[in-house]
């Protein structure tokens, strides 16, 4: 499981569904990681990001 | 009002051990290698019951049969306001014939007190490590365990756990473990709420003092626990009590047991630690210092945000929305796409693609030409102050500016949050007390705090005018911040916050991290701010087919243009900016730069949409939090409000002669 530090108040936690924002209506489209202690929001990783980690991230070591 | 028993306080898997030892502390402070130390390689890694949080039991070496040791989540209180907390806090009450190992920071005393000032109280024999002793003494930190075990009669023992020094004492002391169940004596009314009430209570292994301190803190897990266990009249004595705390105090009693325990707190530190000043303070250290402090906090903070305004002004709103409107959009994009839409037989679908309010050329433009380079550059710049550690020392900053307002000290939390997404913020407006407090800090948010990506425009459409304009804005919203505040004030009682934050030592930000932040926050930018753009832009393209756009315009002319002196084309900017005041913002943004608008106009419509509704999502926040009706009356205060500022400014700056 994925563990981050709030930018805001140093709590570390582990990221998962009930880190997520359920304000509004928006919540579907939103990939906020909400910090369970304070509620200061910051992003979870980039798809972008998770998409070249997977492609390029598990590279097989070089045979020597 | 008594509590719902939605649950009961969950109890540890059934075990036939005697005795836990529970490893108690706050992030980082060594206890997984204490834990080692006392438990060897065999240990069982398991979610908490009904949780997603981890605990780790393993079998105690040396200290008797059957004594298991427990360690829990980092936590910085027994509060309890994180599942963190809330597990630590379960795991030391659920367990019998508990002892406390509490695993403290020798840097950092106030921290190790506050966390240690709860776990007395909950009435366990308790042990403190007093860790990473070495680094302590590198700082210049000194930490009297002496004169802490004698004032406690709780045997604290300075260690380095990563050497193992200090390890076989703290094990020993362990079997002779003793408690110190009343470090803090209460206000008076406090102490008699605890007897009356604990004469009320059934016996459980769990100490009473403790107990009736949560529920008259107002600690709904604890309430819900006692629910089936206490008589119905249970809960009108303990209102009873809390009414005559407040009587007699002036403060809810959650803030008075929460101000006697900072004062213990603060005592204490004063008492047993010290710090001298040994070899050169580092730069980053001292950075760090007078980011907080009251005088020289202020000038670091203003060259923050200098740069900031200047990296998104030049680079964001310059450089970069050239590039992309002029050139990916305007030479390629939108020609492109006109030429394809234009074999498009309806005229009415090729005005609604790119026409005049057409969702490629205006919605898909202003999304990704305009505003996300304005964001884009703001979020890099939001992402480097994040990870270089300054927000904790800004929230420092902001709570003494909201207390000089005398504004209630839990109020600074939601304020600081709406910087990054209002409707965020309104939902932690929750940890507020009354709903008076809870509306009016509400309001302040949707008033006057503008959000990371209306910022960043803002930001951008400021940095085309002199810098006196900037000034004028910053003093109007913070001026309108700090009225709304001091009238506030006058209804609210301050009250201190419990809040803590974790200050870290500055550090420089990495690239890397920064960059895949950025990114990831654009993503979600345009994931939520690209939809409600095309809404916004089909809601102008339908008024205008049906021509009520000419008669809005018409209609609102005495107050766009007659009081606040704009253009009647900015009526557009208004109705969209009710949906997100940066689609608003963009709209005029646009204007500017086309000369539609001279510096007064721009400083006016942006003084005027700051003080909007932030957005949609955030109104159907406040009707979700308080109710139809309560939002409704906030946005007929907040418009008229914010035209009657922005009128006020306009004719201000046209009445003296600015030019900008």
């Amino acid at each position: 499981m994925d563990r981050m530090t709030c930018p805001l108040c140093g709590l570390e936690f582990d990221i998962t569904a009930n880190t997520r924002c359920t304000g509004c209506f928006l919540k579907k489209n939103c990939a906020k990681i909400c910090c369970p202690r304070c509620g200061y929001e910051t992003v979870a990783e980039s798809s972008l990001v998770g998409l070249a980690k997977k492609i390029f991230g598990r590279r097989p070591a070089a045979s020597s | 009002m008594a509590p719902v028993a939605i649950k009961t306080l969950p109890r540890a898997p059934a075990d036939t051990r005697e005795t836990s030892i529970v490893l108690v502390g706050n992030p980082n402070v060594g206890k997984s290698v204490i834990f080692s130390y006392l438990t060897g390689r065999y240990v069982t890694v398991s979610n908490y019951p009904g949780t997603t949080v981890e605990i780790t039991r393993g079998k105690a070496r040396d200290l008797g049969p059957n004594v298991e040791v427990i360690d829990t989540p980092g936590v910085q209180s027994l509060s309890p306001e994180s599942e963190d907390e809330r597990v630590t806090r379960d795991v030391l009450l659920s367990n019998p014939n508990t002892t406390v190992l509490l695993v403290a920071d020798s840097k950092n005393a106030r921290r190790t007190l506050t966390l240690l000032v709860t776990v007395l109280e909950l009435g366990r024999p308790v042990v403190i490590a007093l860790n990473m002793s070495d680094e302590a003494k590198l700082r210049g930190v000194t930490f009297d365990a002496e004169g802490l075990s004698g004032i406690t009669g709780i045997e604290a023992i300075p260690t380095v756990a990563v050497e193992g020094r200090g390890l076989e004492k703290v094990k020993k002391s362990l079997l002779r473990a003793r408690m110190c169940p009343e470090p803090v004596r209460y206000h008076a009314k406090i102490e008699e709420a605890v007897e009356a009430l604990s004469e009320a209570l059934p016996r459980t292994d769990i100490s009473s003092r403790a107990l009736i301190l949560g529920i008259l803190a107002g600690d709904q897990d604890l309430a819900a626990f006692l629910y089936e266990l206490v008589p119905a009249d249970f809960w009108t004595m303990v209102e009873h009590h809390k009414q005559e705390i407040r009587r007699a105090c002036g403060r809810s009693p959650s803030s008075v047991i929460g101000g006697a325990r900072r004062v213990w707190v603060e005592q204490m530190a004063t008492r047993i630690s010290r710090t001298t000043q040994q070899g050169a303070e580092s730069l980053a250290d001292k950075f760090g210092r007078w980011s907080m402090h009251p005088v020289w906090g202020l000038p670091i903070l203003v060259a923050v945000l200098l740069g900031v305004f200047w990296f998104v002004g030049i680079f964001g709103a310059g450089t970069a929305v050239n590039f992309l409107e002029n050139v990916i959009f305007g030479r390629f994009l939108n020609p492109w796409a006109t030429s394809v839409v234009s074999l498009v037989p309806w005229a009415f679908f090729r005005d609604l693609l790119v026409g005049e309010y057409g969702v490629i050329t205006m919605a898909l433009t202003y999304a990704f030409a305009i505003v996300l380079p304005v964001v884009g550059t703001f979020f890099l710049a939001f992402g480097a102050l994040e990870d270089s550690g300054y927000l904790p020392r800004l929230a420092v900053m902001v709570d003494r500016f909201f207390r000089a307002m005398g504004l209630n000290g839990r109020a600074v939390l939601p304020m600081v949050l709406g910087l990054g997404c209002d409707t965020m913020a309104t939902l932690t407006t929750r940890v507020l007390e009354t709903k008076k407090e809870r509306v009016i800090v509400t309001l302040l948010l949707a008033l006057g705090v503008p959000c990371s990506a209306q910022m960043g425009v803002i930001l951008g459409m400021l940095s085309g005018l002199a810098f006196s304009a900037t000034i004028i804005w910053v003093g109007i919203v913070l001026g309108v911040l700090f009225t709304v505040g001091l009238l506030s004030s006058k209804l609210l009682k301050g009250e201190r916050s419990d809040f803590i934050l974790e200050i870290s030592p500055l550090r420089w930000p990495k690239i890397g991290n920064i960059a895949s932040k950025t990114l990831a926050r654009m993503e979600w930018y345009l994931k939520e701010a690209a939809p409600l753009f095309v809404y916004g832009t089909i809601l102008l393209f339908a008024l205008d087919k049906l021509s009520f756009l000419p008669w809005i315009e018409r209609a609102s002319a005495p107050v766009i243009k007659g009081l606040l002196g704009l253009p009647l084309e900015a009526t557009q900017a208004f109705i969209v900016g009710f949906l997100r005041r940066d689609y608003g913002a963009a709209g005029l943004f646009v204007m500017a730069r086309n000369g539609g608008l001279d510096s007064i106009q721009v400083v006016t419509s942006l003084v005027t949409i700051t003080l909007f509704m932030p957005c949609i999502a955030n109104f159907f926040v406040v009707i979700k939090e308080h109710g139809m009706k309560t939002a409704i009356l906030m946005g007929l205060f907040i418009i008229p409000f914010a035209l009657l500022i922005g009128g006020a400014v306009n004719y201000i700056l046209r009445g003296i002669g600015w030019t900008g």
